[in-house]
């Protein structure tokens, strides 16, 4: 095809159009191709015929240099190309390598019948195994240098164990450290210790009330159906009122008691929580009042000789409130002080149950010069004691050992 | 009196005794060493995997169950360690042109090795020392990794078809045909050398 027959081709792309040689350059490949023989020799050519030879002689540059390595490798693989794909072992061969395998790789332990194989493949691997020369050169300090690399490998744990301990900082803790820690701690639990125990007092405390106010409804409800009476268990109480559970029928505490042995007050009710010792359970069915003092956790009203505790009153009066703390220590002979407060709340203060029925918290046991912890004659008496009238002024001393000081 | 079992000396070292993982090192050194630079060819490397592989028995020391053979244990993590080396390496074997290429019949079935048809010189046998290690390097050089690492396993471990299926974790019928394969290999390299030693 001539290069006036390839341009009479129509164009292959619709829209770009097809770069064309001019006439001259035309003429000259095809007196190019003319002139070119088989051996690739070719005769005298025109300027531009020379011009465009050299032109297409920079498609014929092959690489510079030949990989005389990829020569070597496409032989080898077309060589091998001509390889038996695997070798095998014939059957006689196969089965004396099972027998030298299962004598322990011993060809004097195996069947007869496959010594001679046996020994062969013995052979054959002692040519593997055969000790090699310069094998030992340098074997101390090849063994010194694992060991030296083990060791390096232990002290780099060690290094990094140190770091992790570090990290979590157990064990770089100095003394002074250590010291700071607990005093921290030893502030912390100053400061947080007395709020968790005023938090716990106010509960007791609130728990304490709510007991207080079941209490007055246990009571409203009593003298509902009592002619406006209060418990009482017996018409007086003929003992003492320090007397609890020893004899229940003279004990004022009985009278208490009253309430839960006709069951309009549970005996939790009656159980203040600053009273580690109160029972809240129900005792016995035919129990009849606590079974000691220190069980008892409020203290009730005494009632005047011959006279029956009710709500018959003009003006309200206390008729319950946190136990005693003067009977408490009078029964176990300790000193009394008769302004202390209760000792359930942490002789802050005591809940006093008022006889309508409300519930006052008091800072001290005496309300308008009355103290709610003895009867009127103990407190005159006291207070005999304490004013100038009690003292004359012309006591002395009894002995020397006495000593006593005035202005 | 029995020398004291390889077991025992390791149990020695894990309890604390620094020494005895020295007196290990002494006993397995040589065929250790020679093992890895059958495996891998290549004596520089073999002296580092060597050190490599105590390295891992230091590591893996609280693996190690008593109740077993150390030898085998030991071998197997030095050939895990060779593998890993030549693979980190990207190895490509150099290529022999010289090796022989056999191949008479010029198919691509498989040849079958009768072995007593081969040369193999006994121990001790006059055969220029550095010459035969030369060839026999050669000759494993022309098995595959595979199968030159199952044949060199057994020859050094000696241990049966079944420990090195366990060892290996392997299919016990793929270790059998495999070091089947592996010695007609070797045997057929080894062969083809000696006949071409002898020819020139």
């Amino acid at each position: 095809m001539s290069t006036d027959e390839m341009h009479d081709q129509p164009a292959s792309g619709p829209t770009e159009p097809t770069p064309g040689l001019a006439p001259e350059d035309q003429a000259a490949i095809d007196e190019l191709i003319a002139a070119r023989s088989d051996d690739g020799t070719h005769g005298a050519l025109s300027e531009r015929g020379e011009r465009l030879e050299r032109l297409l002689g920079v498609l014929d540059a092959g690489p510079a240099s030949r990989d005389q390595t990829l020569v070597d490798l496409t032989l080898l693989r077309v060589l091998r190309a001509g390889e038996p794909h695997e070798a095998q072992l014939d059957s006689p061969s196969a089965d004396a390598l099972d027998a030298w395998v299962h004598s322990g790789f011993d060809a004097g332990a195996t069947p007869v019948a496959f010594r001679d194989q046996a020994s062969q493949h013995e052979r054959l691997a002692a040519l593997c195994t055969a000790p090699m020369a310069g094998e030992r050169d340098g074997r101390e300090q090849r063994i010194d240098r694992v060991l030296g690399g083990i060791q390096a490998q232990i002290d780099s744990q060690d290094e990094r164990f140190q770091i992790e301990r570090r990290r979590t900082g157990l064990s770089s803790l100095r003394f002074a450290d250590i010291v700071s820690i607990a005093a921290m701690l030893l502030l912390a639990t100053a400061v947080v210790l007395p709020v968790l125990n005023s938090v716990r007092q106010e509960q007791r405390v609130a728990l304490c009330r709510s007991n207080f106010n079941d209490v007055g409804s246990a009571f409203g409800m009593y003298a509902n159906s009592h002619a406006s009476m209060l418990p009482m268990a017996s018409a007086g109480l003929g003992g003492t009122w320090l007397d609890v559970g020893t004899t229940p029928e003279r004990s004022n505490s009985a009278n208490l008691y009253l309430l839960v042995r006709t069951n309009h007050v549970k005996l939790d009710r009656l159980a203040c929580p600053g009273n580690p010792e109160a029972p809240t359970a129900r005792l016995a069915s035919d129990q009849t009042d606590w079974r000691r003092l220190e069980e008892v956790s409020y203290s009730y009203q005494v009632t005047p000789r011959g006279k029956r505790p009710s709500l018959k009153a003009s003006e309200p009066r206390i008729i319950l409130a946190d136990r005693s703390p003067v009977i408490l220590r009078l029964v176990r002979g300790d000193s009394v002080n008769p302004e202390a407060n209760s000792t359930n709340h942490n002789g802050e203060g005591q809940h006093a149950l008022m006889s309508d029925g409300s519930t006052q918290w008091l800072d001290a046991p005496v309300v308008e010069g009355d103290n709610i912890w003895l009867p009127r004659v103990a407190e005159d008496k006291i207070w005999d004691q304490r004013t100038k009238q009690g003292l004359l002024g012309d006591e002395r001393p009894v002995s020397d050992r006495d000593v006593f000081l005035a202005p | 009196m029995p020398p004291i079992s390889d077991e025992h000396i390791f149990e020695q070292y894990r309890k604390g005794d620094a020494e005895a993982l020295r007196t290990l090192i002494e006993r397995h050194h040589d065929d250790l060493l020679r093992f890895l630079t059958r495996l891998l060819g290549d004596r520089v490397a073999a002296e580092d995997v060597f050190q490599d592989a105590f390295l891992q028995v230091h590591i893996s020391q609280d693996t190690f169950d008593t109740s077993r053979r150390f030898r085998p244990w030991l071998f197997t993590i030095a050939a895990n360690k060779g593998r890993d080396y030549l693979r980190k390496k990207g190895r490509r074997r150099t290529v022999d042109l010289s090796a022989p290429v056999g191949g008479s019949g010029g198919g691509r079935e498989a040849s079958f090795i009768d072995l007593m048809e081969i040369d193999v010189p006994a121990p001790g046998a006059a055969m220029d020392d550095a010459e035969r290690e030369e060839e026999v390097q050669r000759a494993l050089d022309g098995l595959s990794p595979p199968l030159r690492e199952i044949l060199l396993l057994a020859y050094f471990q000696r241990l049966s078809y079944a420990q090195i299926a366990e060892d290996l974790g392997i299919p016990l019928g793929t270790v059998k045909s495999r070091l089947h394969s592996a010695v007609a290999s070797f045997a057929r390299q080894w062969n083809l050398r000696t006949r071409a030693r002898g020819e020139s």
